[in-house]
């Protein structure tokens, strides 16, 4: 499991938790959805541990789906963003101040790759 | 190198800077603030006593919490602090005393508005698991917010300011004025022979005063980070970032007051409905309205037009606001009826129902303004890019302009980097090709060397204004 993959289990986990203690009344009574910044008034049953399990799903679920994209696109070659990278390290390739992982200078010489990188700070 | 018989398109003109005196402006808006906070305070001063036989009348007598006694003391102390230090600005500008001048501005504008987030930071320290369950998903949303900005993005940083705005100085101010509205209106409109009849009204007006003085503290901020940030800022898009992120900030702080303090019975429920369903959908979609005025007017010409949508801004969020907020309880009676007897779809599917009815035309015109904006920003772009990469300077080539004119390419470009390279790879990239938007944006003569010395190439003028980037190719 990537860390980024474990990063996001452990969100989820932590976002269930918080939501489900402490355990409230089967059926509380619920708020009007406003936004008014004051105390607003009740308007009927409400099951809140429903409330806390579709937060805790939907939060889930987006962030694991971000993950999942996050780690396709990293691991997916495409030859377009191939010629893309070629083209930014030309760019840094062409200043005579660049400086590789050997200490060496100039456009030239390739990293400890076979790829021209572009500089670290 | 160009062919001297080839035709060059002319650089695209830039408008000119439109606030010739952006601290008249920064102080009005913190004094605007202040009056009406000691407006409110002279109101409840003069109140009529409330005096009435019904238990629950008692909501309009409840003592002044501590925290809001702490935000007098600062606040009135702040007043005479900025008086003093306003003597000593106006000495210092006539001695041409350029440091002690900017202290005392920043001084100033700190006494007068840092005592607002006293308010807040109560709310929020008094359920801090709360209050980091509700930053988890704020973080979530100003990420997407921030980057909606495909083209020329603001600094991170100043989305974060003014989402800090929001959650500290915004939402206190209107945590204060909502208290004090609570306390003096109940004097001034209740009919205590028959109290019963009066709190309609009652209800009505404190709704308007929430929303107008929300919408104010949050806009105050968007229109301060734009006043002092106003290099960084293309148009409505910028705006429209900004105030949507002082709009998450704020909604990050109601919702742990609604979750700890109004409603604690029910913190998921308030939860779903502000951090799920109303996360980018209410707070962030008005102040983002009001942003989107004030960035269009940093951008427009000199003139009455300028004010226009500066108001124009201000009065969609505002009456966007009020409309929301008197719209739901209508349409939450329905969601009971519709609902009834099924009270998990009720919630379920009732309460984003209800929202997208509510909210869903503002959030549609927020859509309709990004994108107009971001259009505009694509086609300067264009229209700038066969200049920049005819001008020789080696700090665009035909080549980077097409990728930098899609940003699909891009996002796949930094997302390879960041492997390759790691985060520091990342951000310089990223840096890169800012600051190369920026030139075919704003082609200001500095901005050139700015490009070339982030590619490892000399300057082209003589002498560069710029400091060394110690974080360029070294």
């Amino acid at each position: 499991m990537t860390r980024i993959s474990r990063a996001g289990l452990v969100t989820g986990l932590t976002a269930v938790v918080l939501l489900l203690v402490p355990p409230g009344q089967a059926f509380a009574q619920c708020a009007a959805p406003d936004y008014r910044g004051g105390r607003a008034l009740p308007s009927g049953a409400c099951p809140t541990e429903t409330a806390g399990m579709a937060s805790a799903v939907v939060w889930i679920v987006l962030v694991l789906a971000a993950l999942a994209w996050l780690a396709l696109a990293k691991q997916r070659r495409r030859t377009t963003t191939e010629a893309d990278l070629a083209l930014v390290d030309a760019g840094f390739a062409a200043g005579p101040g660049q400086e590789g992982e050997e200490g060496e200078a100039g456009s030239d010489v390739p990293s400890r790759t076979g790829q021209p990188r572009m500089p670290r700070s | 190198m160009t062919s001297p018989d080839s035709v060059v398109p002319s650089p695209p003109p830039r408008p000119p800077d439109p606030f010739r005196r952006p601290w008249h402006i920064a102080l009005g808006i913190a004094l605007v603030l202040s009056a009406a906070f000691a407006t409110a305070q002279v109101l409840y001063w003069a109140a009529p006593e409330i005096t009435s036989p019904l238990p629950w009348m008692r909501i309009y007598l409840l003592p002044q919490p501590p925290a809001l006694r702490l935000t007098r003391v600062l606040l009135y102390s702040g007043w005479g602090v900025a008086l003093v230090l306003a003597a000593v600005l106006y000495g210092a500008t006539r001695a041409g005393r350029v440091r002690v001048v900017r202290v005392c501005r920043a001084a100033i504008l700190t006494v007068l508005l840092l005592p607002y987030a006293v308010m807040a930071l109560d709310t929020l320290a008094g359920a801090p698991l709360t209050a980091l369950l509700c930053l988890a998903t704020s973080a979530v949303a100003l990420l997407a917010v921030h980057r909606v900005q495909l083209y020329l993005r603001l600094p991170a940083r100043l989305t974060l300011l003014a989402f800090a705005w929001g959650a500290l100085v915004g939402s206190g101010f209107a945590i204060v004025m909502s208290m004090w509205f609570g306390w003096y209106a109940g004097g001034y409109l209740l009919d205590f022979e028959r109290p019963r009849g009066s709190i309609r009204t009652l209800l009505a007006l404190f709704a308007l005063n929430a929303d107008f003085f929300s919408e104010v503290g949050k806009a105050a901020g968007v229109a301060l980070v734009l006043l002092v940030f106003r290099r960084y800022v293309d148009g409505v898009v910028s705006g429209l970032v900004l105030g949507a992120a002082s709009g998450i900030g704020l909604n990050l702080t109601e919702t742990v007051r609604y979750m700890a303090e109004i409603e604690p019975g029910q913190p998921a429920a308030q939860f779903w409905t502000r951090q799920v369903v109303g996360l980018l959908t209410v707070h962030a979609v008005f102040s983002g309205l009001a942003g989107a005025g004030f960035g269009a007017a940093l951008r427009a010409g000199p003139g009455r037009g300028r004010v226009s949508l500066c108001l124009s801004g201000l009065l969609a969020a505002f009456g966007g606001h009020l409309l929301f907020d008197t719209l739901m309880p209508l349409l939450d009676r329905r969601r009971r009826d519709l609902f009834s007897g099924a009270e998990t779809l009720g919630v379920l599917v009732g309460v984003p129902l209800v929202t997208l009815i509510a909210a869903g035309p503002f959030v549609v015109l927020c859509l309709l303004l990004l994108r107009r904006g971001l259009r505009d920003q694509a086609a300067v772009l264009r229209a700038a890019l066969p200049v920049e990469t005819a001008s020789g300077t080696g700090a665009v080539t035909p080549a980077e302009g097409g990728l930098l004119l899609s940003p699909g390419r891009r996002l796949l470009l930094e997302l390879a980097v960041w492997r390759r390279d790691g985060t520091a790879g990342l951000r310089h990239l990223i840096r890169l090709q800012q600051a190369q938007l920026r030139l075919l944006h704003d082609p200001l003569p500095h901005r050139s060397d700015e490009v070339r010395q982030l590619k490892g190439l000399p300057p082209l003028s003589p002498n560069p204004t710029l400091p060394i980037d110690q974080g360029v190719s070294s």
